[in-house]
């Protein structure tokens, strides 16, 4: 499934972020779109959201939420916005998750899923 | 000849009493073969063993350690082999019974012939040359033999193994008796001549002269002898490790080739579980943060349903509005009650229900828009709760703990698979070395004894001339010395008689070059016949030869007559010339003992595999076949494509078994290619 709408790029103010997960913790984080969407969730259940300082590309939207429930739950949560506007809320969902996700992975070391999967 | 029977103990892995009996029933039966299968390192090659110690004792080949392991670190240990053969030209069955005892750290042989019951009562030298009259151990190559022969001899061509074992073949060897003995009786008379011109005062600087090249003749014939014995050694020696080199190079590459064909399996099958964990890991991952939103997702459903029963509420609501408003138009218009179908007269009635519709649709205004609005709401709320439901019964089905199980599997199945490539790398580095160091270390050896060999045969050739040389000024002293003799003298007598035998000597050494030279073209011719039989060329070919100029080199002949140059052949058409001369050898010789062949298929080409089994299947010696039975689980042998054509020809079959944890090997009776 692809994402409604036309926009076609995820953005981030927090890249570098992103790519040290990513080089340094491969085992929990095999992709950008798989650390996105983590992000995203962790930001949605911590109902957390952080406006982007600048927009760095991340990555194309079609290569994240395939299932649709990403899109769905932003349907859900902003039934009066445009397709548009719900993936510019993700990506402050992201933006805030990815936050949560890179203090918790540099203090502990390692990344715990069942954390955030439990509360 | 057939080989009856085979009964062993404490040799090589046969460690009790093991026995093999060929019955000869089934020669009646005109069923000449039998099998005996075995894995490698089974004791195949033992048994050809057995069989060669048993007749040749230390002589035989492979026989430096016959003493089984264990056996021989026990007190007394006896190991022995015995042979039993049966001759039907002569209707006479032959026992040969060779035992080796140990006492203490000495390990005495002894050796044992019976002749229909009755031991041959002489010393070991007698029995044992016995035996070489039934089968000579120079032409036992011949009926027992492996791949190895055969390429030993498609290696060198023919060569000096084709001339020594022509001139070896029974009937020849008497001859040459016969001469020697001859030579004997010569020289008595020589001595009784000496005596005779000691007396004779005007002949005795002819008789010095004739002393002093007989010891300078004695001298040299003794070191002709000693070359010679010493040459055979050596060259014996060169054959045992052309063999070596190749038996023991072969098998261990095999065997490395065989681990490294496994693990190249083996991680192949790997890199197709990691192919698999990780496309697991990967949608896994993907729908890892579905596992987090579960929650929110909860939340969401019971949100949406609290959102569809509120529209639910205000559909039903407007729907009886909508109906009340439609009922109160239609009375209104008919004139009588849509409920009840009551009929309507009083005017004030109609005010009344007339004011009531005009206030409903104040306060209820566009009901029927509203309601459609409502129920598209609803229609897409459910839609999106229906998606919902889905998206949740997906998350259900996702374990966490799969995906950890997963990257752990990831894990392990990454290190097994740097583990197999370490493997495989060791093993083809091993491959390189191991067939460049073993050919190295056998080729130094074997160049070292051929330059010892090159230079026993120059000093044999300058032996041999001078022996002639001084031959040659014997006989012109002697013809002074016929001259000088008077007639009717006891000298002249002897001198007669030295004539007579020189006569006899001249004459049977002209038979033997003559015979020889003619079986060796009856041989070749034979030979030649099974190579048309046994090659793929037969519109190219018309045979093959060998010729004494070439040092009895093998040379292919084409049908145009032209002669290819041998050293273009393929090796593998080399192999079919060699193999057809040791089937020409073996077949054109007086001796019929029986074949008996070593894991000799499976390195051949399939197309010489099938013409062997068929000119098998029509041989009438016994043939014993050593199999190599498959170690794959299939369980084939290496026969089991050409079975076919020699099945009806096989009278028993065995197998042999060995116990894995004492590592001895037994012999049992059994079906393999022939089933009940």
């Amino acid at each position: 499934m692809v994402w409604e709408g036309t926009k076609p790029k995820i953005y981030t103010s927090s890249k570098d972020k992103y790519e040290e997960l990513i080089n340094k913790y491969k085992e929990y984080f095999p992709s950008f779109s798989i650390l996105f969407q983590i992000a995203a969730a962790i930001g949605i259940i911590f109902e957390e959201k952080e406006e982007l300082s600048k927009k760095e590309e991340l990555i194309n939207t079609y290569s994240i939420d395939k299932d649709g429930t990403l899109e769905l739950l932003m349907k859900i949560k902003y039934p009066n916005l445009t397709p548009e506007q719900r993936l510019e809320e993700l990506e402050k969902y992201a933006e805030a998750g990815i936050r949560i996700i890179y203090e918790d992975v540099i203090a502990n070391g390692r990344f715990d899923i069942k954390r955030y999967i439990e509360s | 000849m057939w080989l009856q029977r085979i009964a062993m103990k404490n040799f090589k892995p046969y460690r009790g009493l093991t026995e093999i009996i060929f019955e000869q029933t089934c020669s009646q039966k005109r069923k000449h073969i039998f099998g005996i299968y075995g894995d490698n390192g089974f004791g195949k090659t033992s048994i050809l063993d057995a069989i060669y110690w048993g007749l040749y004792g230390s002589r035989g080949r492979n026989t430096k350690l016959v003493f089984n392991d264990k056996a021989l670190n026990e007190k007394d240990a006896e190991m022995f082999v015995e042979l039993t053969f049966y001759d039907e030209v002569l209707k006479k069955t032959y026992i040969i019974i060779r035992k080796a005892i140990k006492k203490g750290h000495n390990i005495k042989e002894s050796l044992e012939v019976l002749v229909d019951g009755e031991a041959i009562i002489s010393d070991v030298l007698y029995k044992q040359d016995f035996i070489d009259q039934l089968i000579p151990y120079e032409i036992s190559r011949f009926f027992f033999f492996d791949a190895e022969d055969v390429k030993t001899l498609a290696r060198e061509q023919g060569g000096e193994m084709v001339r020594d074992s022509v001139e070896l073949l029974l009937g020849l060897k008497s001859i040459r008796e016969a001469i020697n003995d001859l030579e004997n009786v010569r020289w008595d008379l020589e001595k009784l001549r000496k005596k005779q011109l000691d007396n004779e005062k005007h002949l005795r600087s002819l008789s010095e002269e004739l002393d002093r090249i007989n010891t300078q003749l004695g001298h040299y014939k003794k070191r002709k002898e000693e070359i010679k014995k010493e040459l055979a050694d050596k060259k014996a020696r060169l054959a045992e490790l052309r063999r070596e080199l190749a038996q023991s190079s072969y098998e261990e590459i095999r065997n490395l080739e065989d681990t490294r064909q496994k693990l190249e399996e083996k991680l192949e099958r790997l890199e197709k579980i990691r192919e698999n964990i990780k496309k697991e890991i990967e949608e896994n991952s993907t729908s890892l943060h579905l596992l987090i939103l579960k929650p929110e997702l909860l939340d969401a459903k019971e949100q949406l349903e609290k959102k569809l029963s509120e529209l639910q509420r205000e559909q039903e609501k407007l729907r009886k509005l909508n109906f009340i408003i439609k009922s109160l138009e239609e009375t209104l218009n008919e004139s009588k009650c849509s409920v009840c179908g009551r009929i309507i007269f009083e005017e004030y009635e109609i005010r009344q229900l007339q004011e009531q519709l005009k206030e409903l649709k104040e306060e209820h205004p566009q009901v029927v828009d509203k309601l459609k609005e409502i129920d598209k709401k609803h229609a897409y709320y459910n839609h999106i709760y229906s998606q919902l439901l889905e998206k949740l019964r997906k998350i259900e089905r996702i374990a966490i703990s799969s995906v950890y199980e997963s990257r752990i599997k990831l894990k392990e199945t990454e290190e097994e698979i740097n583990q197999v490539k370490r493997q495989i790398k060791q093993i083809s580095e091993k491959l390189k070395n191991v067939g460049i160091a073993i050919i190295n270390q056998i080729e130094k050896k074997i160049s070292q004894l051929e330059r010892e060999i090159g230079k026993l045969e120059k000093e044999l050739q300058k032996v041999t001339e001078r022996i002639e040389e001084l031959t040659s000024e014997k006989n012109k002293i002697e013809k002074k010395l016929k001259r000088r003799i008077s007639s009717g003298s006891e000298l002249s007598e002897i001198e007669a008689k030295i004539g007579l035998v020189d006569t006899l000597k001249n004459a049977l050494k002209e038979y033997l070059d003559i015979v020889v030279e003619k079986r060796r073209q009856d041989i070749i011719r034979t030979s030649s016949d099974i190579f048309l039989e046994l090659t793929n060329k037969k519109d190219e070919y018309a045979g093959f030869e060998f010729s004494s100029k070439n040092n009895y080199k093998f040379q292919i002949v084409c049908k145009d007559g032209s002669r290819p140059n041998m050293d273009t052949i393929s090796y593998g058409e080399m192999e079919v010339v060699a193999l057809s001369f040791i089937l020409g050898l073996n077949k054109y010789s007086q001796v019929k003992a029986p074949i008996i062949t070593d894991t000799l298929f499976g390195r051949l080409s399939p197309y010489v595999q099938e013409n062997i089994a068929k000119l098998f299947s029509e041989m009438e010696n016994q043939i014993i076949l050593l199999v190599l039975k498959d170690e794959r689980p299939n369980g084939k042998t290496e026969i089991d494509s050409i079975a076919p054509i020699f099945k009806d020809k096989i009278c028993k079959e065995f197998i042999i078994v060995r116990n894995q944890v004492n590592r001895e090997s037994s012999i049992f009776e059994a079906n393999v290619l022939v089933g009940e």
